[in-house]
């Protein structure tokens, strides 16, 4: 996909001007195209939030967020051809940032905040699987976490996510390799982060 | 192999499936579990999106709450149209103009209202549900088609229930799948309302019996204002704001529907003694205190039948599990409470609605650390799948610390 294009879910902005103009009239916090938006970019920022927290009640309330915040700085945002989903990521990535220190901090004072269902043995066998990426992730590099979120969690195109990561196609190509290698080599045990492996 | 063939291979055996045949058996070797890893990835990339779908009725009403909102403020900042003046305004050196500019102003602003207040049907209808508040809600299934089932309740009209893989559902005999509602099921609806006329449902508790979908639904509900002497009719809906602190009830009486704002305190006190308020006699009480609109529900049971329209026949009702008992620890979102049956794990879900105002606690009390362990609850919600002795709760009373000494 070219850089103009915005990418959503099997619908897709041919032509340019209509993302441009989309994002002008967020800029101008025009309440329609914020609707347009949420309707474009919700599940994908949701998935990207999910695949940081363990709960899907939690991705709902940081993905809910990230529209609410973008809202707020509409005015920061500066259309030039950048997709107006990497910036909805960019505020969901700091927000799970946040939640993630603030339930580092808090312990078990927030009560009813805390709804991570650690204790609930009927969720275990839904995220085993993914635990286990969530893992094998945890020892991949920056990028490499970038290319494996972009490709196959995001089901972006290599030539979307070039432009996502501002590299070339073949650099994306011969990241998402290497990301795979070391996922693998993760899920099979060898690079489990000390503790890490169930 | 170079670099550069092998990305080439996977990039190809990644868009078709199947490792090219060109590749060679050292390749095939490298290639193969990195295939075996994506379609892993992709596997839990299928789950996010059917979470993410669920999610999104939620989050949409949110989202456009949150939208109308922020979008009110600004309007009223909104300056007034500068109006040229007219030859007649400038023939009187503006005088004129200003007070009718001052007229012409008033007359937009009351125009815009009355536009505003058309939708709502005026001021003595009111619609039952808002969005993000809580709700309970009985009626009988009239259409399903696995993910949302329509539902029909005799004073509210057709309501759309969203299931998803949240929503608990259970009868008598345990927990159901989500997919066996069918039409004629009387069902007991708990969720969060996403748009007017629509619920994601939390919890659905399910009568054996079949039911018959209302006929003649969707009368129109009128708000109480002004306190009547001897109003008293049985309960169809509960409504609680995601704050805690606004409550209304829809009372049935013998002649029509009345949306009833209650005083926080006094619903969670009524909810505390019966918890299953769908069905109760209540009679409302005026209170000094309160505010005006606002009023208090008293149990009307021991006062003997009260005229009110049928509803479905008390025996065919659907309830929810009740639980009433001291929180004895907390590990995550599961309470242990300790009940006159023994100890019952509650899962709380985000879509749990927790009522505070009987136990002295505040919400910023929690925030700051107070826990509710020591504290008696009342609990209702449904049998959890994964384990008969759990509940999963759609509504928490919390009341006073429990005295030490019991046990």
């Amino acid at each position: 996909m070219r850089e103009t294009e915005v990418e959503t879910h099997g619908h897709m902005a041919n032509d340019s001007s209509d993302a441009e103009s989309l994002a002008k009239r967020a800029v101008q916090r025009d309440a329609a195209a914020w609707e347009q938006l949420f309707e474009l970019h919700y599940r994908s920022v949701f998935a990207f939030v999910r695949y940081r927290l363990r709960s899907a009640e939690e991705a709902e309330d940081i993905a809910s967020q990230a529209f609410e915040v973008a809202y707020s700085h509409a005015d920061r945002f500066n259309y030039q051809g950048v997709p107006i989903e990497g910036w909805l990521i960019g505020i969901a990535r700091n927000l799970v940032r946040d939640h993630i220190k603030k339930q580092g901090r808090r312990g078990i004072a927030d009560e009813f905040d805390d709804t991570v269902d650690v204790s609930e043995p009927d969720q275990a066998e839904a995220i085993g699987l993914r635990h286990d990426l969530l893992v094998a992730m945890e020892s991949l590099t920056g990028d490499q976490r970038e290319v494996i979120g972009l490709r196959f969690l995001l089901d972006r195109s290599v030539a979307e996510t070039a432009v996502s990561m501002n590299r070339s196609e073949d650099a994306v190509k011969n990241l998402q390799r290497r990301a795979l290698a070391a996922m693998q080599r993760a899920l099979a045990g060898d690079g489990y982060p000390a503790g890490g492996a169930q | 192999m170079t670099p550069e063939r092998l990305d080439a291979l996977l990039e190809t055996a990644l868009a078709t499936g199947t490792i090219p045949p060109d590749a060679t058996v050292e390749e095939r070797a490298e290639l193969a579990p990195l295939l075996a890893t994506s379609a892993s990835l992709k596997l839990n990339a299928a789950r996010v999106a059917s979470e993410a779908n669920a999610a999104m009725p939620t989050a949409r009403a949110r989202f456009q709450r949150h939208l109308s909102q922020q979008e009110a403020p600004e309007r009223r900042q909104v300056p007034a149209p500068t109006l040229q003046p007219s030859f007649l305004g400038r023939l009187l050196h503006g005088r004129v103009l200003a007070l009718g500019s001052s007229v012409a102003a008033l007359a937009v602003v009351a125009v815009i209202a009355i536009l505003v207040l058309q939708p709502f049907g005026g001021v003595e209808t009111a619609s039952a549900l808002t969005v993000d508040d809580y709700v309970q809600v009985q009626g009988v299934v009239s259409a399903s088609d696995g993910s949302t089932v329509t539902i029909q309740s005799p004073e509210v009209g057709n309501l759309q229930v969203a299931l998803s893989d949240l929503t608990s559902v259970t009868d008598d005999d345990g927990v159901r799948e989500i997919s066996s509602l069918q039409p004629g099921d009387p069902v007991l609806v708990s969720g969060v309302v996403t748009a007017r006329q629509a619920i994601a449902a939390s919890n659905v508790a399910v009568a054996k019996n079949q039911g018959t979908p209302a006929t003649g639904v969707g009368e129109k509900i009128k708000l109480l204002k002004s306190f009547r002497d001897g109003l008293q009719g049985s309960i169809r809906l509960i409504s609680l704001s995601p704050d805690g602190k606004k409550a209304r009830v829809l009372l049935v009486t013998s002649s029509e529907s009345l949306l009833v704002d209650v005083d926080a305190r006094s619903m969670d006190q009524f909810l505390a003694e019966a918890p299953r308020p769908l069905g109760a006699l209540v009679r409302i009480v005026v209170a000094p205190d309160l505010a005006k609109g606002v009023f208090r529900l008293e149990s009307a049971e021991a006062s003997g039948p009260t005229p009110t329209r049928p509803a479905t026949p008390p025996a065919a009702a659907p309830q929810f599990q009740n639980v009433r008992g001291v929180v004895t620890s907390r590990t995550a979102n599961v309470l242990m409470v300790r009940t006159e049956r023994g100890v019952v794990p509650v899962v709380i879900r985000l879509s749990t609605s927790i009522r505070f105002s009987g136990s002295g606690l505040t919400i910023e009390d929690i925030r700051s650390g107070e826990g509710v362990v020591g504290h008696e609850v009342v609990v209702s919600g449904n049998q959890d799948g994964a384990s008969a002795r759990r509940v999963v709760a759609t509504l928490i009373v919390v009341l006073e610390k429990a005295p030490t000494t019991t046990r």
